[in-house]
């Protein structure tokens, strides 16, 4: 009888437990579906959503009231330049809109796009600012010339800009310009577009490195042709100490090694943070810019840190080097 | 009074034999605990290895392991380098830091250090290096073995840590040399005991909170460690220099200490700008130069002498003024 009683109590306990679960997990979905509902409907009644929806649809007296209401008008003006809606940015600017700050770069961004001159002029005139920048100091110049080539239109939108007067050599924080970023991204068609239109070939970021120095350290042997085509300075150093050559050495980039000494480039040119580009060529044990270096007439008992190339080859196992180096110098 | 001491003599044995029967017992089942939770979270830890299987070192309460006196490639004071003399007029400089600071370990195994001190003889410079670097070492250790290279007057102390302070473990080095039992000895049968182990972990079990992975050494006492360091070397009247932990290559595993790496040589450039202290920011220099490396943190023969290059060009300012 007992036993009864316990297992009918514990059988009743067992359903009070899943009610009070399902009842729990009711109150859960319910919370959840209002905070959802909620949400939903306050983006819907956001009132820079209104107007920017109301433009889209040619809605003028719902997007007027939306305006009176006090709606920041920046993302309308962006969405309308992204559609290319010139209409609608006129309505805008003509209730004293203004493409200001980063939404009015964006705008810009959408104008350049477009192929539409009047579009780009429209928001240039309401304050787009070719040149504005973003935290890290980068314009939209840069940022095209950093863009991969898969992005077609970023040369078209970077030539716009060139041509509606951008400042080519404008410096981001790290005092990067658009040439370098573009060499850092290989473009070889916006290097040469930025270099027509005046980008300063020599030009140095915060820790003294050239565009030269940044395409013989990535080893862009066309690129490097290029920059001393357009008179980049072959012996430039940074901060730290390398030229361009000695980049080039240390990571064994024969090709780069090549334009750079015939464009005239010291291979003794030494400094305190590794001394001749020989030495760093030992070091890293690159036979054929070993070689190269050489044959250019590299000075083999140039020393750094008390030792020369051949002690420097010993010293970093590269015992390999010993021929290379005592039959050049001596022939 | 015989019963009494036949009863205490009892009660011993009683828990002697206990104490067997439990340890026969826990063997049996295969149990293991490592009684001072110093094993790192991911893959094995350098300290289990430098406390109690390295014989370069013996055990000490402040610096964990300390190395021995006149053993290996350490002098009579425990330092690498020439036997220390009088001054005689020398310059004396003295480098702290971890395994790429001592170097490799045979005899004549590379170390910057003591490619600095045949640099500055080769320039004229008159000057003596001693190399206080101990493989493993974190900064705090660092603050214990500086006072230890403070009491030799050196006229500038080079520091040079952030790699093993950026080690994942289940015990910070703070509170590993905080529950240390004192001595080497009993640290080791405590090791092989699988009672105490299991006491451990029941210590252990009460405290849940230290089970959590964390850095041998947590960024805020990396910071304090390296201003301690700089105000005792200041107050001895010498010259402090932080260098940061030059290491390469990818990094592989968010946990592994290279991903904090650059966090740690961050802190040791700001804690020297805001301490007005020289950096030598090896990191950044040799972040990109791999064959000078041979392996991820460690110089080769030639990345050694580089960097005493790079060091003595550094230095060649506050020399002049020695």
């Amino acid at each position: 009888m007992r036993k009864e009683l316990s297992s009918q109590s514990l059988l009743r306990q067992a359903k009070i437990g899943i009610l009070v679960v399902l009842a729990l997990a009711a109150a859960t979905v319910l919370l959840v579906e209002t905070e959802s509902a909620l949400e939903a409907s306050g983006e819907s009644e956001d009132p820079r959503l209104v107007l920017s929806e109301a433009l889209a649809v040619g809605d003028q007296t719902l997007a007027a009231s939306a305006l009176e209401a006090g709606a920041d008008p920046s993302w309308a003006i962006v969405d309308a330049a992204r559609r290319e809606d010139v209409e609608s940015l006129r309505w805008l600017f003509e209730r004293g809109a203004a493409a200001a700050g980063r939404p009015g770069t964006r705008a810009l961004l959408w104008a350049l796009r477009s192929e539409d001159p009047e579009l780009a002029a429209m928001v240039r005139e309401h304050g787009g600012e070719l040149d504005a920048t973003d935290p890290a100091g980068v314009t939209l110049l840069m940022s095209m010339a950093a863009a991969p080539t898969k992005q077609k239109r970023a040369y078209h939108i970077l030539s716009a800009l060139l041509d509606a007067g951008a400042d080519v050599n404008a410096r981001s924080r790290a005092g990067r310009t658009a040439l370098m970023l573009a060499v850092k991204a290989d473009r070889m068609r916006v290097i040469r577009r930025l270099l027509e239109a005046g980008a300063e070939v020599d030009a140095r970021d915060q820790d003294g490195w050239t565009p030269l120095i940044l395409a013989a350290r990535d080893g862009r042997s066309r690129t490097v042709a290029k920059l001393l085509e357009a008179g980049a300075d072959s012996n430039a150093v940074s901060d730290s100490g390398w030229t361009a050559l000695m980049w080039a050495a240390w990571h064994g980039h024969v090709p780069v090694v090549e334009r750079l000494l015939a464009a005239g480039a010291d291979p003794n040119r030494s400094s305190y943070a590794g001394g001749t580009a020989l030495i760093r060529a030992v070091q890293a044990g690159r036979p054929r810019v070993v070689a190269q270096l050489i044959a250019a007439g590299a000075d083999r008992g140039e020393r750094f840190a008390g030792l020369d190339a051949t002690e420097w080859a010993r010293l970093s196992g590269r015992r390999y080097l010993f021929g290379v180096l005592r039959r050049l110098s001596t022939s | 009074m015989k019963n009494a001491l036949a009863k205490i003599g009892l009660l011993l044995l009683s828990l002697g034999v206990a104490l067997a029967v439990g340890e026969i017992v826990l063997r049996g089942l295969g149990y293991e605990y490592q009684p001072l939770q110093i094993s790192a979270a991911n893959g094995s830890d350098a300290r289990d290895y430098h406390l109690f299987s390295d014989d370069n070192f013996v055990y000490d309460p402040q610096l964990i392991w300390r190395p021995k006196r006149g053993h290996g490639v350490f002098n009579s004071l425990g330092f690498r380098g020439p036997e220390v003399g009088p001054r005689n007029g020398k310059i004396r400089i003295a480098t702290i830091g971890d395994s790429n600071t001592l170097g490799w370990a045979d005899a004549d195994g590379a170390n910057w250090p003591a490619d600095l001190a045949e640099l500055l003889t080769t320039a004229d410079i008159d000057a003596e290096v001693i190399n206080a670097g101990v493989w493993g070492y974190s900064s705090h250790q660092g603050v214990p073995r500086t006072r230890e290279v403070l009491e030799l007057d050196p006229d500038i102390v080079l520091i040079s840590f952030g790699s093993n302070d950026a080690h994942q473990v289940l015990r910070s080095d703070a509170e590993f040399s905080a529950r240390s039992l004192g001595s080497r000895r009993l640290e080791l049968v405590v090791q092989r005991l699988r009672v105490a182990q299991l006491v451990t972990a029941a210590l252990d079990r009460m405290n849940p909170a230290g089970f959590e992975p964390r850095q041998r050494v947590s960024q805020d006492e990396y910071r304090r460690n390296l201003k301690t360091m700089i105000d005792e070397v200041r107050q001895a009247g010498a010259t402090p220099v932080l260098l940061t932990r030059p290491f390469y290559g990818p990094v592989l595993d968010a946990s592994g200490w290279k991903s904090r790496g650059p966090e740690y040589n961050l802190l040791t450039t700001r804690v020297a700008e805001e301490q007005g202290v020289l950096v030598i920011d090896l990191y950044s220099f040799f972040k990109e130069m791999d064959p000078l490396f041979a392996d991820e943190s460690h110089f080769t023969d030639a990345g050694h002498r580089w960097a005493a290059a790079l060091v003595l060009e550094h230095l060649r300012p506050s020399l002049a003024v020695l």
